[in-house]
């Protein structure tokens, strides 16, 4: 029967504690999970044909849900939804193939949890924010003193193109400051970090931090603080997770 | 922000779930076995939560002036 798998855990870390979760968690069909250990490396599967496995959105959850109790426990290289091999053999072959990748990541994000940082703004209330911040600059834009005269639909256009113009950069800057101050703040703690800004008009930033587990109060806190210190923003942070994103190899 | 910061929005920490077993994690490659309508299945369920995740502030306004009773 095809193998599903689900993580590779470090098979040095307390497998008898690792033996008594498996006993009582179960498979996303509702069998045993099993422990496939090869040099180090122990691949978390469970017996499911793959005409069987019913793909929609509970499984896959019930499936993220067995890699994040085991990364309660252990650290944990997860396995992309889903993913099948064809015996036990397979899989201590594809392990062997692939023991110093495995072995890297390990020592990657061993103690580590990833954090996801999404900062949402309505870019209306912003941009009425920053209007009122810096009226005079908005109000007058560069260069209008040059075109005094009578008025024209022409020159209203303009000046209305230069004022959105200008706002937009102002908004631009205003995201970079809060990028700064967030790569300022969490430095010191973090193990890696991947970040994507301005990625709709609502999500103006979306960040994934690498912590030591023991920091994850301290990333809290930091979050807190730039919350009260940006509240025309929305912080949503989420985690801790397995570390999902900053695990880095492909597989042979 | 709430005290409990972890967790803060259901329907996000399920998109931010549902994203990282989908698309992160180590790919065995060859071995996508989910048809494709299957596939579309489940990122057509991300992209609604995504759609959910756009009416947040509003939510958030929402709840932090509660309407009066009537």
């Amino acid at each position: 029967m095809s193998k599903l798998i689900y993580a590779f855990v470090e098979a040095n870390s307390s497998p008898p504690e690792l033996g008594l979760l498996l006993k009582y968690m179960q498979s996303i069909s509702g069998t045993t999970l099993a422990a496939i250990r090869v040099n180090g490396v122990t691949a978390i599967v469970s017996d499911l044909n793959r005409a069987d496995l019913v793909a929609d959105k509970l499984s896959a959850i019930a499936y993220a849900g067995i890699i994040e109790e085991l990364a309660k426990k252990f650290t944990v290289i997860p396995v992309r939804f889903p993913s099948f091999l064809g015996s036990s053999s397979e899989v201590e072959e594809m392990i062997n193939r692939n023991l110093e990748g495995i072995l890297d990541n390990f020592r990657k994000i061993e103690n580590k949890s990833e954090f996801g940082l999404k900062i949402f703004c309505d870019k209306q209330v912003l941009k009425e924010t920053l209007k009122q911040k810096d009226n005079e600059t908005i109000g007058k834009p560069e260069g209008s003193e040059l075109r005094e005269g009578s008025p024209s639909v022409y020159r209203e256009w303009v000046d209305k193109k230069l004022k959105e113009y200008q706002l937009e950069e102002q908004v631009t800057a205003y995201v970079n400051s809060i990028l700064t101050v967030i790569n300022e703040s969490v430095e010191p703690i973090q193990a890696g970090c991947k970040f994507r800004k301005m990625v709709s008009e609502t999500l103006i930033l979306d960040a994934i931090f690498l912590v030591r587990k023991q920091q994850k109060t301290v990333l809290v806190e930091m979050v807190k603080s730039l919350e009260a210190q940006f509240c025309v923003l929305t912080f949503v942070l989420t985690g801790p997770w397995p570390a999902y994103s900053f695990v880095d190899f492909t597989v042979k | 922000m709430n005290d409990n910061v972890i967790d803060s929005s259901k329907d996000i920490t399920i998109l931010e779930l549902l994203d990282r077993v989908l698309n992160k994690g180590v790919i065995l490659t060859g071995d996508i076995v989910i048809s494709v309508a299957d596939i579309d299945l489940i990122y057509l369920g991300v992209k609604l939560m995504l759609s959910s995740v756009e009416t947040m502030e509003q939510l958030k306004n929402s709840n932090q002036h509660p309407k009066r009773d009537e």
